[in-house]
């Protein structure tokens, strides 16, 4: 049963590798071995990964309230499922089973009020009725679908691993079209970005291909194809590259297959985008092209990093404060074999929601794969 | 509900799992180029030993047959070994890696080494060696005079050559050079240790994995991969190919390798290769560049058995649509059916699902489990006995695999959701509510824990229905849930719960607000309201229980939940909402009706009568008028007419009830097991948290009592009247509903799967808020005659917790005590497919589940107590119920047991005896009423019903029964 077992997992994999070639990667002119990115893509549990433990403290006394709820400081102390399940995420890094249940069970009793399994996205105090929106955010489902099987592994529960499957297995059916040009594309959510809704759709956005929860998501829900979902995730920003744009538009239209900055939206480099990189790393996967322009943005400022008009290349804004350095040294590591002093595992004082919480994630990153990023 | 229907079909990619032939890339992988045979397929290929090289030195009549990556053993016979030589030009256009010629040439290292010692007949012997084994070699012209310097003496070389010591060969050549200025290695020897080093090199990037480095080296050093090269570096560049998304090139390697290469076994092994990397329908091309013998049979027909399966999982894949041969099937079953491995019947088994011939495929999955399938093909199981519409079965099978696999669980809990929240509640077992609570605790379900709660609010237990809705509410929140849980606050008159939900889900939930503002239709009362409507003209009687009693979360468990959080604040002063000034923020265009009202019936309009406070009536009594068009806050009615000619008013809502603000956050939290979540502990007992409190949150308030729209929520009940909502979060103002979760982007397998579901046996949508008004009026005929667990003669029944273990289950007498959770580990084999159990080992139900629905059905008088489980089709035949001694009272103990014997007229008689000497007690007056509605008596049955809690003799029954025993 065991070789059986193991067999299936190696069997799954060299399938997913078999998805259909996808146009981007049938044109890859030929090219010389690559010099190799520090790179590492091992299949790594989560939980108790967080050896900063402080870290988590310092990040559950200032965003996650007593009931579970994780407020976003910067933006009228709403709650979304995004951070409801960043916080799922870091309490499982943490081993603080206590606080995982309490996030939960508020995302649940809060956030599910959908009539299937997917999350509702928006929550704002105070209002009547306090759930803002109906639709779901794809990239949030994933995250607490994610954390509910990294928590299943960890603690061994039955019910996360039940809510994982079927939040998991919702996501699949509903927020991946297949068989488009770019391959199986992940909506941006069930509602407003398809082809059918909207003249240039369908609309991605990148940042909502989390990178390293899609392997992970394998565990409690095997018959997707998550392995071909990142490939195409890999492709399109290559292909968003292409187009004269050195850096991935926060929504991009991919409409025939053609990779574009998508209207109505700034077509920015801004706070959405600069979890790809992060989520990239994070994952350990991506060749040099994937880096390259990255790279180069983390460099253009050594304090502060910009926001920047991928059409026009000019800085429209900047990211300002500190905690979103850490996804520059971050990338250092990673392409250039740079090194990061230890204090990126020190929370900055008074720091935002979303800072501290990209700080976070670029620590773990760190502390899973690449330990010697930091100097000792 | 509709999960498992649609999770079955992406089900089906994961059994790819189960074919062996797929095993083969991973294991060549790790074991070298070995031709990996499918598990336990027939034919038995020799793998070719490329690790081995053979010496290419010439030692005398030993001249090596075998090339680097030979086959040891020819495959598969003489014949075929034999087969002409169709040899096609190679083809002109393939840009793959120069090919050999062949994929080896004859080594004609001996010859030359025989000729540069001028040793003729040698040469001569070599030359008819070569042209046995190469019909069209033609040997070299030229041979005695070309022998390169230094070529006789070159056998240090060689042997460092022979074990690969590449690095002290060029060494030693570079020295020898320095030494003898003008001394160069043989071109034969040159040319060898080039292809050698490639090889090497190819080799080492393949065991790393680095498929790129292997396509950009082949690309950069045609001519060191040799036209000779051999077969398994070939193998290597096209698996290169495939695993780089190169199809097209990884298939012109394969072909070519076909059509230059005659080695029967390195044929079939391409083959087999080519099945581990690419996909059936590229396979399929080299299949049919097979060769054929005079009766027609392919080269490859003794792998049959593996293209087979190799198509069986592409069509399951959806890569193939033709469906397999029927011949073809009939050979793979074959073997399926003799063959050890589980999942080779497995395949065929999730075949005839794809296929939708489901009592086939319930037959191959049970051989399967027979055989030691695991809980994936138990799945497959359950779902096929889903498919053909045993419901029973597919419950007893999921919830027998839940353990090892969660989808098994999840099945369990949505099978009997169905029948669970069917409005009028089918009898089920009390062994399967319990064990269905159980797994609902277990798997902290929402969708099971409203299940249960619609069951016992359909069987009129408000209290139990509470304890589950709560924890519906707490662990998924969906409209119809909380409705139920509305209801049942009310029915339970639990004021301040009631009107915080109502006002917590304004704006989200309109069939939640419908609770206040109902529509205007006449709805027929539900059963448990008829029985209640008696139970208020005599006030001191219980509400007497139809079906089973459903197991509570947690007997201990308080059934009120104190949430935490803010306490409710009271009605702003000077605010009114609906029904007040409405919405006085909105601008006037919101008032607009959104949509087309439900009703309009033509010729519907106002009454003259009708006061018209502002403008013109509405043309529509449905349609939004005026947003000022309202009462005044002293409650002045606004008449309008609904399309039955019904008069209606706007219902008079208590001003300090609704709406008014209540803490948005949704208080009720359990853990998983269902244990009740409280306030976090104190700092200090919890130790670690002394150094990471939470964020303590002021109470929370809304803001507005008017609340604003949410998009993908329809209108809300009150916008009848008129009022407005407020803008939504990102300013839409009209309703955009219905809300999505029955909505995907299409190309998603949600899209592609609803028609196919439409059309299953599951029918249309399931609703759990209960529109079945037809089965509602049929609800004296269909209320399912069953007792509550009652008839213990100790005291008042309770409920069991549903959290026991298994022993303490086995104890009762409610598990057949069989190690029935064990897991397929635990499995013991069973011999023979026809006594097939469905079950991990000794399933609890087992005998049960073999039987069709119809079957379970006993005849009134099969009243052996050993019998499993009560029939639950019949309306009238009661479950066990569980009598514990009390040996001071005999006669109660007597009617118990014959009730539960189905010996009604007994128990009758048997109460009446005890009736003469003791007061009845609830519960056995409940054993007498039950027993009176089994014999038909329906009058008398009523009569006690609703005097249960009497202590009076009851007249009808008892003059009866004594009629009866006189």
């Amino acid at each position: 049963m065991n070789i059986l077992l193991r067999l299936r997992f190696h069997i799954v994999a060299i399938l997913l590798a078999l998805a259909p070639a996808t146009c981007f990667a049938q044109s890859q002119p030929a090219q010389p071995p690559e010099i190799e990115l520090a790179l590492n893509a091992r299949d790594i549990p989560l939980g108790g990964a967080l050896k900063s433990p402080r870290f988590w403290y310092d990040y559950k006394a200032r965003f996650v309230s007593a009931q579970g709820r994780v407020i976003d400081t910067a933006n009228g102390l709403i709650s979304h499922s995004e951070g409801q399940g960043y916080g799922m995420l870091f309490a499982v890094a943490a081993n603080d089973r206590e606080a995982f249940d309490r996030i939960w069970g508020w995302t649940r009793a809060n956030l599910m009020v959908r009539d299937d399994q997917l999350i509702a996205w928006r929550w704002e105090p105070g209002q009547r009725p306090a759930v803002a929106d109906m639709n779901n955010a794809t990239d949030g489902d994933i995250l607490v679908a994610w954390a509910l099987t990294e928590a299943a592994e960890l603690w061994a529960e039955l019910s996360y691993r039940v809510a994982a499957r079927r939040i998991a297995t919702e996501v699949g059916r509903k927020t991946i079209v297949f068989k488009t040009k770019p391959g199986a594309l992940l909506m941006p959510a069930v509602t407003g970005f398809s082809a059918q809704e909207r003249p240039d759709g369908p609309v991605i956005n990148l940042s909502y291909y989390v990178f390293p929860a899609l392997p992970r998501l394998k565990i409690v829900a095997p018959e997707y194809d998550w392995s071909g979902l990142a490939q195409s995730g890999l492709d399109i920003l290559k292909a968003s590259n292409a187009g004269g744009a050195k850096l991935p538009s926060e929504w991009m239209s991919v409409r025939e297959g053609q990779v574009k900055p998508a209207d109505g939206f700034a077509p920015h480099f801004s706070y959405n985008a600069i979890r790809i990189p992060l989520y990239l790393a994070w994952a350990g996967i991506g060749d040099r092209d994937h880096y390259r322009e990255f790279m180069n943005w983390a460099k253009r400022r050594s304090s502060i990093l910009p926001i920047v008009d991928v059409k026009s290349g000019q800085e429209a804004d900047a990211f300002r404060e500190p905690g979103y350095a850490a996804v520059a040294h971050l990338l250092d590591c990673i392409v250039a074999g740079g090194t990061t002093s230890a204090d990126v595992a020190v929370p900055r004082e008074g720091q935002n929601y979303y800072p501290a919480t990209l700080q976070l994630m670029s620590l773990l990153a760190i502390q899973m794969r690449y330990a010697s990023c930091v100097r000792t | 509900m509709r999960a498992h229907l649609i999770a079955i079909t992406s089900i089906l990619c994961a059994l790819l799992i189960a074919t062996p032939f797929a095993a083969q890339a991973q294991a060549a992988r790790e074991e070298g180029f070995l031709v990996d045979v499918p598990a336990s397929a027939a034919p038995v290929i020799a793998p070719p030993a490329p690790r081995a090289p053979a010496k290419p030195v010439p030692q005398v009549e030993t001249v090596p047959a075998a090339a680097p990556g030979q086959s040891a053993k020819p495959w598969p016979s003489p014949e075929q070994a034999k087969a002409p030589d169709p040899r096609p030009e190679p083809e002109a256009g393939a840009k793959i890696v120069p090919l050999a010629t062949d994929g080896r040439g004859p080594d004609e290292s001996a010859l030359r080494y025989y000729a540069s010692l001028q040793q003729t007949r040698r040469v001569e012997t070599e030359i008819k060696r070569l042209q046995r084994l190469y019909p069209d070699w033609k040997p070299p012209e030229n041979i005695f005079n070309a022998p390169a310097a230094g070529a006789v003496d070159e056998q240090p070389f060689w042997d460092l050559f022979a074990l690969d010591k590449m690095e002290e060969l060029r060494a030693e050549i570079d020295k020898r050079m320095k030494k003898e200025p003008g001394w160069q290695p043989s071109p034969d020897l040159m040319d060898k240790m080039k292809r050698k080093e490639s090889r090497l090199n190819i080799t080492s990037l393949w065991k790393a994995g680095k498929w790129k480095d292997i396509i950009a080296f082949v690309r950069g050093n045609a001519e060191a991969v040799g036209e000779d090269t051999d077969v398994d570096i070939l193998w290597t560049v096209a698996e290169a190919y495939a695993k780089t998304k190169q199809t097209t090139d990884a298939l012109n390697t394969y072909k070519a390798i076909l059509k230059n290469n005659r080695e029967p076994s390195q044929r079939l092994a391409t083959v087999q290769k080519a099945m581990a990397v690419l996909r059936m329908s590229d396979v399929e091309e080299l299949l049919g560049m097979a060769k054929k013998d005079s009766r027609g049979y392919s080269e490859f027909d003794v792998i049959s058995i593996d293209i087979s399966r190799g198509r069986i999982s592409a069509y399951l894949h959806d890569e193939r649509e033709e469906p397999i041969p029927e011949a073809e099937l009939r050979a793979f079953e074959h073997y399926a059916k003799e063959d050890k491995d589980p999942n080779q019947a497995g395949l065929v088994a999730w075949y005839y699902y794809k296929i939708r011939t489901f009592s086939q495929a319930l037959e191959w999955f049970k051989h399967s489990v027979s055989r030691g399938g695991d809980a994936m093909i138990a799945h497959g199981l359950a779902h096929s006995l889903r498919e053909l519409g045993l419901y029973r079965e597919t419950e007893d099978v999921a919830y027998a695999w839940r353990e090892p696999l969660v989808n098994n669980a999840i099945l369990f809990i949505d099978i009997l959701e169905r029948d669970l929240t069917k409005q009028v509640p089918p009898y089920i077992e009390p062994e399967r509510l319990l064990r269905y609570a159980q797994v609902t605790m277990d798997g902290a379900s929402g969708e099971g824990a409203q299940a249960l709660a619609w069951y016992a609010y359909n069987s009129c237990q408000f209290p139990t229905a509470l304890e589950w809705f709560e924890r519906a509410v707490a662990w998924l929140p969906k409209e119809a849930t909380v409705y139920g849980y509305a209801l049942t606050l009310q029915k339970l008159k639990k004021t301040k719960e009631f009107w915080d939900t109502i006002n917590r889900y304004d704006g989200l939930f309109p069939k939640v607000i419908d609770i206040i503002y109902p529509d205007d239709y006449q709805h027929p009362p539900t059963p448990c309201e008829l029985v209640e409507g008696r139970a208020q003209q005599r006030p001191a009687q219980p509400v007497p229980q139809y079906g089973y009693s459903v197991p509570s979360p947690y007997t201990a468990q308080p059934t009120a939940i104190a949430p935490y959080g803010a306490p409710r604040p009271a009605a702003m002063p000077g605010i009114v909402g609906y029904g007040g000034t409405p919405a006085p923020a909105a601008p006037p265009q919101q008032a607009q009706p959104a949509q087309a009202p439900v009703a309009q019936a033509p010729g519907a309009a106002m009454p003259a009568a009708q006061p018209q406070p502002f403008g013109q009536p509405p043309a529509n009594p449905y349609a939004t008028p005026q947003p000022f068009y309202a009462q005044t806050p002293q409650g002045m009615p606004g008449y309008y007419q609904n399309p039955n000619q019904v008069y209606r008013r706007e219902p008079r809502i208590d001003r300090k009830l609704f709406p008014v603000s209540v803490d948005p956050q949704n208080p009720l939290r359990f853990y998983p097991t269902g244990r009740y979540m409280g306030p976090q502990a104190s700092a200090a007992s919890q130790g670690m948290a002394m150094q990471s409190p939470l964020v303590n949150e002021p109470p929370m308030a809304m803001l507005q009592l008017v609340a604003r729209r949410v998009p993908d929520v329809t209108r809300m009940p009150y916008e009848r009247w008129g009022y407005a909502l407020l803008p939504g979060y990102n300013g839409i103002n009209i309703p955009t509903g219905p809300h999505s979760s029955e909505k995907a982007p299409s190309g998603t397998l949600w899209t592609t799967i609803m028609a196919r579901d439409a059309a299953s046996t599951r029918g249309g949508a399931f609703d759990p808020i209960r529109n079945d008004v037809a089965a509602l009026l049929q609800r004296m005929s269909s209320i399912p005659r069953v007792p509550p667990p009652a008839a213990s003669i100790t005291g008042p029944w309770t409920a069991p917790r549903p959290y026991k273990s298994r022993e303490q289950l086995e104890a009762e007498g409610l598990l057949q005590p069989a190690n029935a959770s064990a897991g397929p580990a635990d499995v013991p084999r069973a011999s023979a497919p026809a006594s097939v159990s469905m079950m991990p080992p000794g399933g609890a139900t087992a005998p049960q589940a073999e039987l069709p629905p119809g079957a379970r059905e006993l005849p009134p008088q099969a009243t052996k107590p050993s019998v499993p489980a009560a029939p639950p089709q019949s309306n009238i035949v009661p479950p066990k119920a569980r009598v514990e001694s009390n040996a001071r009272d005999t006669l109660g103990k007597q009617a118990a047991e014959f009730y539960n014997r189905k010996q009604f007229a007994e128990a009758l008689e048997a109460l009446d005896r005890r009736l003469k000497t003791a007061p009845e007690s609830t519960d056995l007056r409940l054993i007498r009423a039950w027993s009176l509605l089994n014999l038909n008596r329906v009058e008398e049955a009523k009569q006690v019903f609703s005097t249960l809690s009497s202590p009076a003799r009851p007249r009808a029954s008892a003059d009866s029964g004594n009629a009866r025993t006189r």
